[in-house]
C-alpha cells in the first residue's frame, strides 16, 4: 500500500457528501446517515427556534401581573404549545438524531448505520408525527401542557388525540433510531475498536438508544390510554368510574423521567468531545465517564416517583424514589469532576465550543444541585409546582442540553459543512447566550421560592419585579440564539474553507477529510487507539488508521 | 432462486444478517415493555380490586382462552418449525409451515371474536359501555376494561403478524429463504413467537386465577 | 456462526413440555384450588412457558451474550415498573373510591 496518510486525507477522488448528487430528490430519497443528520438537523433547529417564540410570547404575556398581549386561556395554550414542542419535538430528537446520526457511523469507523433505510423512515415518521402533534395543538388549542395529566386531559373540552397520537408517532420514530444506534454500535465498528477506546460521544449515544428502545414503548402505551379515555370516555385513568390518576402519572413518568436523560447525556457526551478537543489531552479518566453515563442511564429508571410526591403516591414509594433520585447526582458529579480535571494542565485553545462547555459546566451544576434539593421530599413538597421546579430543570434542559446543541453545532460544523463561522461572532453569541439564560432562569428560582405557582396567568404585584426581569432576560437569551444560528447559517454559504481537522483533534471522526465523503472512509480504517491520544501527531494518528 | 440484497454498509451477508437479528431482537425487547405498562396496570387495578378481578377471571370462559392458548402454542412450534424448514433448504416446507401459522393466527382471531361476542351480549365492555348486571362494581368496570384492552392489544398485534406471515408463506414457496440467508423469515418468526408469549402471560391472569 | 439445528427434535419435545406445563397450570388452578397459590403458581408456570419458547423457538440458545443482556435489562425493568406501582398502590394510605360491598362478593362465592 502507498503512504496510509495519504489515503485517509489528502488524496480524496471521492467527492464529499455534500455534492455526489445535487438535486431535491437527492436529499429526501438519501440513505446517506449525514445527510439524514443534517435534514433532522435542519428540522429539529426549526422546531427549537418555533418552540422558542412561544417561549417569548409566554414571557411577554408576563409582563405585567394581568393581561398584557393576550387572554388566559390563549396562555395556557401558549405554555403547552411550548411545553409539547420543546419537548417532544426538540429536545428528545436533538442531539442524538442529528449530530448522533451523522456522527455515530464516522466515530466507530462504519460505512454507515446498520439500517440506513430504517434510519431514513425514522426521518419521515418524525416529521409526519412532527406535524399531526403540531397540527393538532394549532387547530385543536391543546391545554393539557406537556404531560398530558389525567383526570384533566380526559375531560378537557380542547383536542387531546390528536397531539397524543402524533407523540406516539414521534415515539416510533425514536425507537426506530434507538434500535438503529444500537444495532450500530454493537455491530459495525471498525477492525480494532474495542468498547474501551469507543469515543464517549458514542458512548452516550448508545446509552441514550437504550433508554429510547426501553422506555418509549411505556409511554406510548400511557399516552394511547390516555387518548382513548379522551376519545371514548373509558375512564383507565377517571376516579368518576373507579380509574386511578397516579397511575397515569406512573407510567407516564417512566418514560418521561428517562427522557430527561434522553436529552441530557448526549449533551454530556458533547461536552466530553468539547473538553478533550480544545484541552488537546485524554480525559482524566475515561473510564469514570464512560461507566458513569451507563450509571445515569440505568439510575435514571428508578426515579421517576420524584414527580409525583405530592400525588397521593405512598409515604414507601416516595422513600425509595427520593433516594434513588440523588444517585444520579454521585454520577453528574463524576463527570463535572472529570471534565475539569482535563481542562487542568492542557493547552486550551479557548473557541466557541468552549465558551459553552463553561456555560454548560456553571449552568449544569446549579441545575443539578437544585435537583438533590428537589429530590428532598420535605422541600420538594413546598417547591412543587412552583417557578423553582421550572427554573430548575430549564437549567439542565435549557443549560445542559441546548448550549451542548449549540456547542456542538460548533464544533462540529466544519466536520459536517467544511467551513469554518465567524469566530469572533461565536464567543460572542455563546457569551450573550449565558448571560441571558441566567438573567432569565435566575430570578425565576426566587420567584418559586416565594411562591409563585407555575402555568399562572396572573400574579400579585409584588412579583412584578422579578418577572420584568425574567422576561428581559428572556429576551436576550432569544436574540442571542438567533444570532449563534444566523453566525452558522451565513458560514454555509459564505464562510472560509475549513481544513479536514481545524481543531486538531485526535478523534475518530477527523481522520477522514471535511466533508467526509459519501462512505465516509475510503479505507476502512482500523481502530485500535484511543480517539484521545494527543501523545501522538495527527499524522501518527492517520497513518495508525490507514495501515492494513 | 433469488440473491439476497448486501447492503454496501456491511462486509458479508453473514454480517448483515446477525445486525437484522440483532436489531429485531432489540425491537423485540422494546415490545416487552410495551406490554409492560399494560400488566403493570392490570396489576395495579387487581391490588385495588382483587374480589372482583377474581371474580372477573373465573366468569370468563376458560374455554375459549384455553382453546387460544393451544392454537397459539402450535402455531409457536410451526413458525419455528419454518425457520427449521429453511435452515435444512426445505422449501415446500417452509411455506407450509408459514401458511399453517397464519391459518392458526385467524383461528385465534375466529375463536378471540366469538368470545367477544359473548361479552358484547352479557355487556361486559370496557369503560362507559360496561352494563353487566352481575358484577355491577367499579372493579368489575375496571377488570373488563383491561381485559379488552390487552386482549384488544394483543389481537392487534396478531392480525399484523398473520399479514407478515401470509407474506412470508409466498415468499417462501418462491423459494427466497435458503439456508445460506434467510435472516428475515428468522425475524418474522421471533415477531410471531413474542405474541406467543404475551398470550402464555394473558391466559393465567385473564382465564385461571 | 453458530451450530445449526439438523433436527427438529427439539421443537417437538419443547411443544410437549408447553403443552405439559398448560397442563400443571390448569390442574393447579381448576382441580387442586389453593385461593392465594393459584395466581403464584400459574405465573410461575406461565415464566417457565415463557423461557422454553425464548430458548428453543426465538433460539435463544444459539444467540450470543449481547441478545440475553438485553432481554435481562428489558424483563428487570417490566419487573421493576411492576413492582414499584404496585407496591405504590399497596401501601397507599388514600386509596380511589373503594368497590362497593355487594354482588361481587356474593359471585365469588357461587
Amino acid at each position: 500500500m502507498s503512504a496510509p496518510a495519504e489515503i485517509l486525507a489528502e488524496s480524496t477522488p471521492e467527492p464529499d457528501y455534500l455534492s455526489v448528487e445535487s438535486g431535491i430528490w437527492s436529499w429526501l430519497n438519501t440513505r446517506d446517515h449525514k445527510r439524514i443528520g443534517v435534514m433532522f438537523l435542519a428540522t429539529v433547529t426549526a422546531m427549537f427556534l418555533i418552540g422558542g417564540c412561544f417561549a417569548l410570547a409566554m414571557r411577554t404575556e408576563l409582563l405585567t401581573p394581568n393581561r398584557t398581549i393576550m387572554d388566559a386561556m390563549t396562555y395556557d395554550r401558549m405554555f403547552t404549545l411550548h411545553g409539547v414542542t420543546m419537548v417532544w419535538l426538540f429536545l428528545v430528537p436533538s442531539i442524538p438524531a442529528s449530530f448522533g446520526n451523522f456522527l455515530l457511523p464516522l466515530q466507530i469507523g462504519a460505512r454507515d448505520l446498520a439500517f440506513p433505510k430504517l434510519n431514513l423512515m425514522s426521518f419521515y415518521t418524525f416529521v409526519l408525527g412532527a406535524v399531526i402533534t403540531f397540527g393538532g395543538m394549532m387547530v385543536g388549542g391543546t391545554d393539557t401542557g406537556w404531560t398530558f395529566y389525567a383526570p384533566y386531559a380526559d375531560s378537557t373540552p380542547t383536542d387531546v388525540v390528536p397531539v397524543v397520537v402524533g407523540i406516539f408517532i414521534l415515539g416510533m420514530s425514536s425507537i426506530f433510531s434507538g434500535i438503529n444506534f444500537i444495532a450500530t454500535t454493537h455491530l459495525m465498528r471498525a477492525r480494532g475498536l474495542r468498547w474501551g477506546n469507543m469515543p464517549l460521544f458514542v458512548w452516550t449515544i448508545y446509552a441514550t438508544s437504550v433508554i429510547m428502545v426501553l422506555a418509549t414503548p411505556v409511554l406510548g402505551m400511557a399516552l394511547a390510554l390516555v387518548g382513548l379515555d379522551h376519545a371514548l370516555r373509558l375512564g383507565i385513568f377517571d376516579p368518576a368510574v373507579g380509574g386511578d390518576p397516579v397511575l397515569f402519572q406512573h407510567i407516564f413518568w417512566f418514560y418521561s423521567h428517562p427522557a430527561v436523560y434522553i436529552m441530557i447525556l448526549p449533551g454530556m457526551g458533547v461536552i466530553s468531545e468539547v473538553v478533550t478537543t480544545f484541552a488537546h489531552r485524554r480525559l482524566s479518566s475515561y473510564v469514570a465517564v464512560a461507566v458513569s453515563t451507563l450509571g445515569i442511564a440505568f439510575v435514571g429508571f428508578l426515579t421517576w416517583g420524584h414527580h409525583m410526591f405530592v400525588s397521593g403516591m405512598s409515604t414507601f414509594d416516595a422513600g425509595v424514589f427520593g433516594v434513588m433520585s440523588m444517585f444520579v447526582a454521585i454520577f453528574s458529579a463524576i463527570k463535572v469532576f472529570t471534565w475539569t480535571g482535563t481542562l487542568y494542565r492542557g493547552q486550551i485553545l479557548v473557541r466557541t465550543p468552549l465558551i459553552y462547555f463553561f456555560g454548560f459546566l456553571f449552568l449544569f451544576v446549579f441545575g443539578g444541585m437544585t435537583g438533590v434539593a428537589l429530590a428532598t421530599q420535605s422541600l420538594d413538597v413546598h417547591w412543587t409546582d412552583t417557578y423553582f421546579v421550572v427554573a430548575h430543570f430549564h437549567f439542565v434542559m435549557v443549560g445542559g442540553s441546548v448550549t451542548a446543541f449549540l456547542a456542538a453545532a460548533h464544533l462540529w460544523f466544519p466536520k459536517m459543512f467544511g467551513r469554518v463561522y465567524n469566530e469572533r461572532m461565536g464567543m460572542l453569541t455563546a457569551t450573550a447566550v449565558f448571560i441571558g439564560f441566567v438573567l432569565t432562569f435566575f430570578p425565576q428560582f426566587l420567584l418559586g421560592n416565594m411562591g409563585m405557582p407555575r402555568r399562572y396567568y396572573s400574579y400579585p404585584p409584588r412579583f412584578q419585579f422579578l418577572h420584568v426581569l425574567s422576561t428581559g432576560g428572556a429576551w436576550l437569551l432569544g436574540g442571542a440564539v438567533l444570532l449563534a444560528i444566523g453566525n452558522l447559517v451565513v458560514a454555509l454559504r459564505w464562510g472560509a474553507r475549513a481544513s479536514a481537522n481545524p481543531w486538531h483533534s485526535r478523534g475518530f471522526e477527523w481522520l477522514t477529510p471535511s466533508p467526509p465523503p459519501k462512505h465516509n472512509f475510503p479505507v476502512t480504517p482500523q481502530l485500535d487507539f484511543s480517539p484521545y491520544d494527543y501523545s501522538m501527531t495527527e499524522e501518527e494518528a492517520r497513518a495508525r488508521a490507514g495501515a492494513r | 432462486m433469488h440473491a439476497p440484497e448486501l447492503g454496501e454498509q456491511f462486509s458479508d451477508l453473514e454480517h448483515q444478517a446477525a445486525a437484522l437479528r440483532f436489531g429485531m431482537w432489540v425491537f423485540v425487547v422494546s415490545e416487552i415493555l410495551l406490554f409492560a405498562a399494560l400488566f403493570t396496570l392490570y396489576a395495579a387495578y387487581r391490588t385495588m380490586f382483587p374480589s372482583d378481578f377474581r371474580a372477573g377471571v373465573l366468569h370468563n370462559t376458560f374455554a375459549y382462552g384455553t382453546a387460544n392458548l393451544f392454537v397459539l402454542l402450535t402455531s409457536g412450534l410451526t413458525a419455528a418449525l419454518a425457520v427449521f424448514g429453511a435452515r435444512t433448504d426445505r422449501r415446500v416446507f417452509t411455506g407450509v409451515m408459514l401458511s399453517t401459522t397464519a391459518g392458526l393466527g385467524l383461528a385465534f382471531l375466529a375463536i378471540k371474536l366469538t368470545e367477544y361476542g359473548k361479552h358484547i351480549e352479557e355487556g361486559s365492555l370496557p369503560g362507559p359501555w360496561y352494563h353487566y348486571s352481575e358484577l355491577p362494581t367499579f372493579g368489575g368496570n375496571r377488570f373488563f376494561t383491561m381485559y379488552w384492552g390487552m386482549t384488544g392489544f394483543h389481537a392487534l398485534h396478531l392480525t399484523a403478524g398473520v399479514l407478515v406471515m401470509g407474506w412470508m408463506a409466498v415468499r417462501a414457496f418462491q423459494g427466497r429463504y435458503t439456508a445460506r440467508y434467510h435472516v428475515k423469515l428468522e425475524m418474522g418468526s421471533l415477531y410471531w413467537a413474542l405474541i406467543d408469549l404475551m398470550w402464555i402471560f394473558l391466559w393465567p391472569i385473564l382465564y385461571l386465577s | 456462526m453458530m451450530a445449526r439445528r439438523a433436527s427438529a427434535a427439539p421443537y417437538l419435545l419443547a411443544y410437549l413440555a408447553l403443552l405439559l406445563l398448560a397442563g400443571v397450570s390448569l390442574a393447579f388452578s381448576r382441580a387442586v384450588h389453593w385461593p392465594h397459590w393459584d395466581l403464584v403458581i400459574d405465573l410461575a408456570v406461565a415464566t417457565m412457558q415463557g423461557g422454553l419458547v425464548m430458548w428453543v423457538f426465538m433460539h435463544l440458545s444459539e444467540t450470543g451474550f449481547q441478545v440475553r443482556l438485553a432481554i435481562g435489562v428489558s424483563l428487570s425493568l417490566l419487573l421493576t415498573l411492576l413492582f414499584l406501582v404496585t407496591a405504590d398502590v399497596a401501601t397507599r394510605q388514600v386509596q380511589p373510591p373503594a368497590p362497593r360491598p355487594g354482588p361481587s362478593e356474593a359471585f365469588y362465592e357461587h
